[in-house]
């Protein structure tokens, strides 16, 4: 995102936060809708299950509604909303992890009604995708974390270390590790997708 | 600028995170060497991979659930954060109606707390003194010669008879006596 939209988002959403601050409790609604995709599919691509992604963004977004009076506006509210969820994330993922669950599989059923669709007519299909997913869903939590921050919610360096609460360093020390392994599980011979 | 340095800022550069004198020389490097170019181009088959990705959007009505539960808890603050800053004005405002839930609840629990004590003061004389309530008493062993219980007993009949002797019906005559 350009600096300028950034600061244009900022500026948007904070308004939107004094008002619901002083009160306009109606006005949060509008920020539900601006972050609802980002903060839902940063839930479903880590816990895997549209039910518990609910449950996770929903919660997610009631902290932050009651994190309003105290929230500084020093980060953006984006960056602080996908701190929140990515550790209620990390806290379910504690909780319930299960070496049989790919947390980062979107399957067909994780999915709604019109992405269903487009898969179904291979608008977005790809074989290669789904390697890359099996090889991310291989990855250690931290490392699974940071790819998936980077490439499916779209973020940048700074911003994947202010949600994490990590130096930028370690941002970058952690990419190049995911990345590396990422090449390695995906340079291997390719099964007949019987691997999860 | 050497492969050596352009190899670590390969992956900030197809991120488009590389600050901009560097992501220009590692371009120009990028240009004029093959087995950097072939670095750039997987690491950017890496982020297509990913970019093929569908969107993942949230449900329909998620937005409306999560306003239900904010105006909940609007409505009726958490205990730990009904004293505080959290709590917010919109919580101010509308402290009235969980009062009003309050008090409902306690005139709900004095009802409860009344028909207990109604309940009680028919059932327990009857359990703890049953002869009182029997036709015949003196049978039941029952001193109906002595004391209040026998007055308790003699109002009852009269209430009794008065009963009756509305219906028609023989009044007792104080058989037990």
């Amino acid at each position: 995102m350009a600096p300028g939209n950034a600061r244009a988002e900022r500026g948007a959403d904070g308004e939107l936060i004094e008002r619901v601050r002083n009160g306009e409790t109606r006005l949060f609604a509008e920020l539900v809708h601006r972050h609802q995709d980002a903060v839902y599919g940063m839930a479903l691509r880590f816990v895997g299950s549209r039910t518990e992604a609910e449950d996770v963004a929903q919660e997610a977004f009631l902290r932050a509604y009651r994190g309003i009076p105290g929230f500084k506006g020093d980060a953006k509210f984006s960056t602080w909303l996908y701190r929140i969820t990515f550790n209620l994330c990390a806290d379910w993922l504690r909780r319930n992890r299960r070496p049989d669950r790919a947390a980062a599989s979107i399957d067909k059923a994780d999915m709604p009604a019109d992405e269903r669709a487009d898969l179904e007519k291979g608008l977005v299909v790809s074989e290669e995708r789904e390697r890359v997913r099996r090889a991310l869903d291989g990855l250690e939590e931290i490392y699974r974390g940071v790819i998936l921050l980077l490439y499916y919610q779209d973020m940048s360096y700074d911003q994947i270390a202010e949600v994490l609460g990590v130096p930028l360093k370690t941002v970058e020390t952690r990419l190049y590790r995911a990345r590396k392994m990422l090449r390695v599980a995906l340079e291997e011979p390719r099964h007949g997708g019987g691997q999860a | 600028m050497r492969c050596m340095r352009v190899e670590p800022l390969i992956e900030r550069y197809v991120d488009g995170a590389l600050e901009e004198p560097l992501s220009r020389e590692v371009e120009k490097h990028v240009g004029s060497c093959a087995r950097c170019a072939a670095r750039v181009s997987a690491a950017r088959q890496l982020l297509s991979a990913f970019a093929a990705d569908p969107t993942v959007r949230a449900p329909r009505g998620f937005a409306d659930r999560v306003m239900d539960a904010v105006y909940r808890e609007a409505l009726i603050p958490r205990p730990a954060e009904s004293g505080s800053r959290d709590a917010g004005r919109e919580v101010g405002r509308t402290r009235l109606l969980p009062t009003i839930a309050r008090m409902y609840r306690r005139l709900g629990l004095s009802f409860m707390l009344a028909a207990a004590v109604l309940a009680a003061s028919l059932f327990i004389p009857r359990v703890a003194y049953p002869a009182l309530f029997s036709q015949n008493g003196a049978d039941a062993g029952f001193d109906t010669g002595r004391g209040g219980i026998a007055v308790v007993r003699n109002a009852l009949d009269g209430a009794d008879n008065a009963v009756r002797e509305l219906l028609g019906e023989p009044q007792n005559g104080g058989s037990h006596r």
